[in-house]
């Protein structure tokens, strides 16, 4: 239960990772290479949660032409896929029953809703909240004595892929975000105060077990996953 | 020659054009992801990509794309590519809402047979064709658990009983099927009460399912029953439940729509006669909604884009109002436009209608909603479901007719559709919308929708390859 009140809360790490991918997705993929410059807007994306729907992005027909959306069940099968949990388990199929209409059902990234992201980050809580307690890599750690930069690490080579000379900018910034939230630490406000902490636990295996499925979640919502 | 120069202009445009908005300098891993993105909608893995990427970079990028498409050599797509890209491409097609976010249906999943066992596609407008389940596969996940761990599935070769259990009384063929199956209801999976079906499988094709952990359940299944696909979509909602590989063609197989859908065989007419059709289109009203669909989604033509007001209006029935707000002329100037064309194919659908869940077609009876409202009592009377098409000249000769102009009922005025050179663009349009995510709005991206369109018609309508082209070409380079 802890572990869904919590869920919303992801939100504000995870944008920051989303414009990160918005931004790269906008340098690599753009038709004259013209607009690289125009990124600067997307942190705004990532402000009030507003999940991109307008100042994340730098124009509308750049974003339908360099961005495409995963639709309701392009996300539920990459998640299926990538976690190993099938789409008919019992606790997956309730959650995508109740949130599959808040999923997008378009590519277009210019309808791309706060409710869209919420839903993106509710079912791949689902997904990792079976994931942490199952998979038997993740089944065997131990929660009681693992560091945060280890599981860090651990989620990232799972879901992202080791770090090389290709992806190591992404990679740098990825393991910067998880590592917050697997150091329990909810960032600061808009004043620049500590929020304090994202699971209200000190320590133990139920602390790092919350704290690793929030993890994960953050990797699974972020635009590395959500976008084509 | 021709032909010669055909394929060149659509290798040009695939080289030269069909990737101008995706990364001019992608290398082959990022072309191999695109790839399988578009192709499935879900991200490969780090060998996928590999794997892939070898073979864009050895030249074999068609190879590679039919690898992803069918699962096999090394990738792993789970079939993605028939129950996400090939039923999101078709689901619009089948509701009112034209929405994606729609249950599998008689006619998604007819398409995605068709895709997968690429049959001439344009076809799929009048065969006589229904994909359903049959040998439906429990892989996984708490059936099996509960099978493995309790209760095994038995297989029986008695055909007059089941273990004891009494025989299914909606069995409409025993003399057919090879044998019985025991097995727990998956919608309740610790009851100790076991299930007893006929299975069209063979033993031995039963034992190499259990030996490949995959659990078949027979087509009778009472949640499954091919019988009961005429009044409910609920065979197909429950294959999307299970998650069911569409993929597998044990799984989801072709039958006849006679009987199970349509008593009378000149009732049929591919997709158009399906119950989602049906349910899209035969409900209430005129009649009508079944063109307006067939231009949206087989030809991508909005109403209002084949308004032609010098069509000749000796179809237009008597529903239609001569003097709207008291005046002719925007009979004239507006309505006559969409009617007179509409309404000279529309007599196709005049025996169809969709009461109590079903569709209903009586061969000589004009559904009386075809007459209805006389307003204008000079108007045309429907008296029987013939056809002519009145576009062959003016704006909408553009649309490439097939050669028939006129005949009676909806099979005959498919077959026309189904030889139409606009259906075949618009399939190249939607699978370009379905798998680069974007409209075909600039000019490069429309002559690559152009030349997609032609290889199609050379590769005998081949929508699978239509699928794996423009992936190809909207893959980067």
């Amino acid at each position: 239960m802890t572990f869904k009140l919590k869920i919303n809360l992801l939100a504000l790490l995870i944008l920051t990772s989303c414009v990160e991918k918005q931004q790269q997705t906008q340098l690599d993929f753009s038709p004259t290479g013209a607009n690289s410059g125009s990124t600067g807007s997307g942190g705004s994306g990532g402000s009030g949660g507003s999940g991109g729907s307008g100042g994340g992005f730098s124009g509308s027909a750049e974003m339908e032409t360099n961005i495409a959306l995963k639709t309701f069940n392009q996300y539920n099968m990459s998640l299926s896929k990538i976690t190993g949990i099938d789409q008919t388990n019992a606790a997956i199929a309730t959650e995508y029953g109740l949130i599959k209409n808040s999923l997008p059902g378009e590519h277009a990234a210019a309808n791309f809703t706060p409710f869209n992201q919420i839903a993106m980050i509710r079912l791949s809580g689902a997904y990792c909240d079976v994931f942490i307690s199952n998979d038997a890599e993740f089944k065997a750690v131990n929660y009681t004595t693992i560091d945060a930069q280890t599981m860090t690490t651990k989620l990232l080579a799972r879901f992202f892929g080791s770090k090389s000379a290709d992806n190591a900018a992404l990679y740098d910034k990825y393991n910067a975000e998880i590592l917050k939230i697997m150091n329990n630490d909810a960032g600061v406000d808009e004043n620049g105060a500590a929020i304090g902490k994202l699971v209200p636990v000190t320590t133990g295996a139920a602390l790092n077990i919350n704290l690793s499925k929030l993890a994960c979640s953050a990797i699974l919502s972020s635009a590395e996953f959500t976008t084509l | 020659m021709y032909m010669y120069n055909r394929k060149h202009l659509f290798l040009f445009y695939i080289t030269a054009l069909g990737c101008t908005f995706s990364n001019a300098h992608a290398d082959s891993q990022d072309q191999a992801r695109k790839l399988y993105s578009s192709l499935t909608g879900v991200n490969p893995t780090a060998n996928e990509v590999n794997i892939i990427a070898s073979k864009i970079a050895s030249g074999r990028a068609m190879e590679a794309a039919r690898d992803i498409v069918d699962s096999q050599n090394g990738i792993d797509s789970k079939g993605s590519f028939y129950s996400v890209t090939v039923k999101n491409f078709a689901t619009p097609w089948t509701n009112v809402d034209y929405t994606k976010m729609y249950p599998l249906t008689d006619l998604t999943a007819t398409v995605v047979g068709w895709v997968r066992d690429e049959k001439q596609f344009n076809k799929i407008l009048y065969g006589d064709s229904v994909y359903i389940a049959s040998g439906i596969t429990m892989a996984g996940n708490v059936v099996t658990t509960s099978l493995t761990n309790s209760l095994p599935l038995l297989y029986s070769t008695n055909k007059t009983s089941c273990e004891g259990v009494p025989v299914c009384t909606f069995c409409k063929s025993p003399s057919t099927v090879n044998g019985r199956l025991l097995f727990i209801d998956p919608a309740n999976p610790n009851s100790t009460q076991k299930l007893c079906r006929f299975t069209s499988m063979t033993e031995s094709d039963f034992k190499a399912g259990v030996g490949s952990n995959n659990y078949y359940i027979p087509v009778t299944d009472s949640r499954l029953s091919t019988n009961l696909i005429k009044h409910t979509n609920a065979m197909y909602e429950e294959m999307e439940t299970q998650n069911l590989d569409l993929s597998n063609p044990r799984i989801l197989v072709e039958k006849s729509q006679a009987v199970r859908l349509h008593q009378d065989e000149k009732a049929i007419s591919g997709i158009m006669t399906l119950r989602a059709w049906g349910n899209a289109n035969y409900t209430a009203g005129t009649n009508r909604r079944s063109f307006q669909s067939t231009m949206k989604h087989l030809f991508c033509k909005e109403m209002m884009e084949i308004n032609d007001t010098n069509t000749p209006d000796l179809r237009v029935r008597r529903d239609v109002d001569r003097s709207p707000g008291g005046t002719s002329g925007t009979f004239k100037a507006l309505c006559v436009g969409c009617h007179a064309v509409m309404d000279a194919h529309a007599g196709a659908y005049a025996y169809y209608s969709f009461p109590a869940g079903a569709i209903q077609y009586q061969q000589g009876v004009v559904v009386s909603k075809m007459n209805h409202n006389a307003l204008w009592t000079k108007g045309f009377i429907t008296q029987d479901d013939s056809w002519i098409n009145l576009s062959n000249f003016g704006q909408n000769a553009s649309f490439g007719w097939g050669p028939q102009t006129e005949g009676n009922g909806l099979n005959s005025l498919a077959q026309m559709y189904s030889e139409t050179k606009e259906f075949h663009k618009c399939m190249a349009k939607t699978v370009f919308k379905t798998v680069c995510h974007r409209e075909a709005h600039s000019e490069s991206d429309k002559n690559l929708v152009k030349s997609l369109a032609l290889n199609y018609e050379e590769d005998n309508f081949n929508m699978k390859k239509l699928f794996m082209n423009t992936s190809i070409a909207c893959m980067g380079k």
